[in-house]
């Protein structure tokens, strides 16, 4: 089931077969339960998750306001690739907004290997690079606010 | 003059009454028009995708998207967002009074083209609304379509635009509609993200599909991207554009996109005609 589940998953489409062989022995299967926290902002970032089924909310939190979601994670995304970087803390909040079934892959096995086989950290990298130009991408996006106020000079049409 | 003559004038206004006014969200409101007493028998008639100009008496003219069932002959329902001087005036509209319109002017959906295919629409916040006849349409012939899926994203809960209607969408057991919004606020418990990150994982399948897109140009911009990324080619792709339209008929200029008149030629375009226009700065 593992096999066939990191056999088909999109972002490791690209990965050679023995480093998908790598992934497996350092993957196992979870079920987070709704409204608990897959990570903690702060904590040792030591794992990431590839979701399965259900949603995860990407959360800061704010004292005036409590938890901001910014981006809802979902079938067939990850969570969680700070555990690549030093010094490997979380940066934001992750919270199952259900019942959310995931791989969990041990991040610092991984990267011990990284450390000493480059093709397989090139292999990595690549498909986590790709994903995080995805989030950049979607958060330059957020970013204009696109429906947002607009100029009064803009045209009034229907449309925006 | 007959109200038929009146029509084959593309620049002369024909009165039409307020029925109601209906706020959509905190700066978007729709109003209902109908035809003036004894002018019930106006040949109104328009295309999903087509928009008309419309003449507040002493204020202005703006392009307005059509964007009621194009099957309920006699009423023009418009939607639109208060940002500039006309649609600030016609957010004070009331019941009896009275607007002028031209129109219906501009290119129209494929909706023949779109008959036996998968139709994947993507609206962007008060893109929604010249989309809202092509779903009046399909779910009248729902015979005719194959998948139909709707992306659309609003930029909060607060901003979903045809709310009710939406989630009636939504609870159809044959159409597919994935609502996200750009910031996510208490109380919403929906997808939170831009509306490209929806495209990435919806269930399209290229072959038989076509595609309307509408929203603001950079969102249509990225929209794109995230279709061909899905397999599909941009022979299959529709984009509604909006310029300084003007005149409504292609002769003032004001709304030139390279060789195209955006209020003549388009506001519907098929993408491979703007592609390139599209990506020209200050065009």
């Amino acid at each position: 089931m593992l096999k066939d589940i990191l056999a088909t998953h999109p972002l490791l489409r690209k990965l050679s077969p023995d480093t998908r062989s790598l992934l497996h022995d350092c993957a196992i299967e979870v079920s987070i339960k709704k409204d608990e926290y897959l990570l903690k902002t702060g904590e040792n970032a030591d794992r990431f998750y590839l979701v399965q089924h259900g949603s995860v909310a990407l959360q800061i939190y704010d004292p005036r306001i409590g938890s901001i979601e910014f981006m809802t994670v979902q079938e067939n995304d990850v969570v969680g690739w700070s555990w690549m970087f030093p010094p490997c803390r979380w940066h934001f909040d992750a919270m199952a907004k259900e019942d959310v079934s995931a791989v969990q892959v041990d991040g610092v096995q991984l990267l011990l290997r990284c450390e000493t086989d480059y093709r397989i950290g090139y292999q990595l990298m690549s498909c986590f690079s790709q994903i995080m130009m995805e989030r950049l991408v979607a958060a330059r996006l957020q970013m204009l606010d696109l429906y947002g106020e607009r100029n009064p000079e803009e045209t009034e049409r229907g449309t925006p | 003059m007959t109200m038929l003559e009146e029509l084959t004038d593309p620049m002369l206004t024909s009165p039409w009454v307020v029925r109601d006014v209906e706020q959509e969200t905190s700066d978007t409101f729709s109003i209902r028009l109908e035809p003036r007493d004894g002018d019930e028998n106006k040949p109104y008639r328009f295309r999903p995708g087509q928009f008309n100009m419309v003449y507040l008496f002493g204020v202005g003219e703006a392009p307005i998207s059509v964007c009621g069932d194009p099957a309920r002959l006699g009423t023009i329902r418009h939607t639109t967002r208060i940002v500039g001087t006309v649609t600030r005036h016609m957010g004070r509209l009331r019941p009896a009074d009275t607007v002028g319109i031209r129109g219906p002017f501009g290119t129209a959906w494929p909706m023949e083209e779109a008959e036996g295919k998968d139709v994947i629409l993507v609206a962007g916040g008060i893109g929604l609304a010249p989309l809202r006849p092509v779903m009046h349409t399909i779910t009248e012939n729902r015979d005719k379509f194959g998948r139909v899926i709707l992306f659309y994203g609003a930029r909060t809960q607060e901003d979903i635009l045809y709310r009710k209607e939406l989630e009636g969408w939504a609870s159809s057991l044959d159409l597919e509609v994935f609502a996200t919004v750009d910031r996510g606020t208490l109380g919403w418990h929906g997808n939170v993200g831009v509306v490209t990150t929806l495209i990435k994982r919806g269930p399209i399948e290229p072959g038989n599909s076509i595609v309307m897109i509408c929203g603001p140009e950079v969102m249509l911009r990225y929209s794109v991207q995230e279709i061909l990324g899905r397999g599909l080619s941009e022979s299959q792709i529709y984009v509604s554009l909006e310029r300084n339209m003007k005149c409504g008929i292609g002769h003032c200029g004001h709304c030139q996109l390279g060789p195209e008149f955006v209020c003549r030629d388009g506001p519907v375009f098929p993408y491979t005609r703007v592609a390139r226009q599209l990506n020209v700065v200050e065009l």
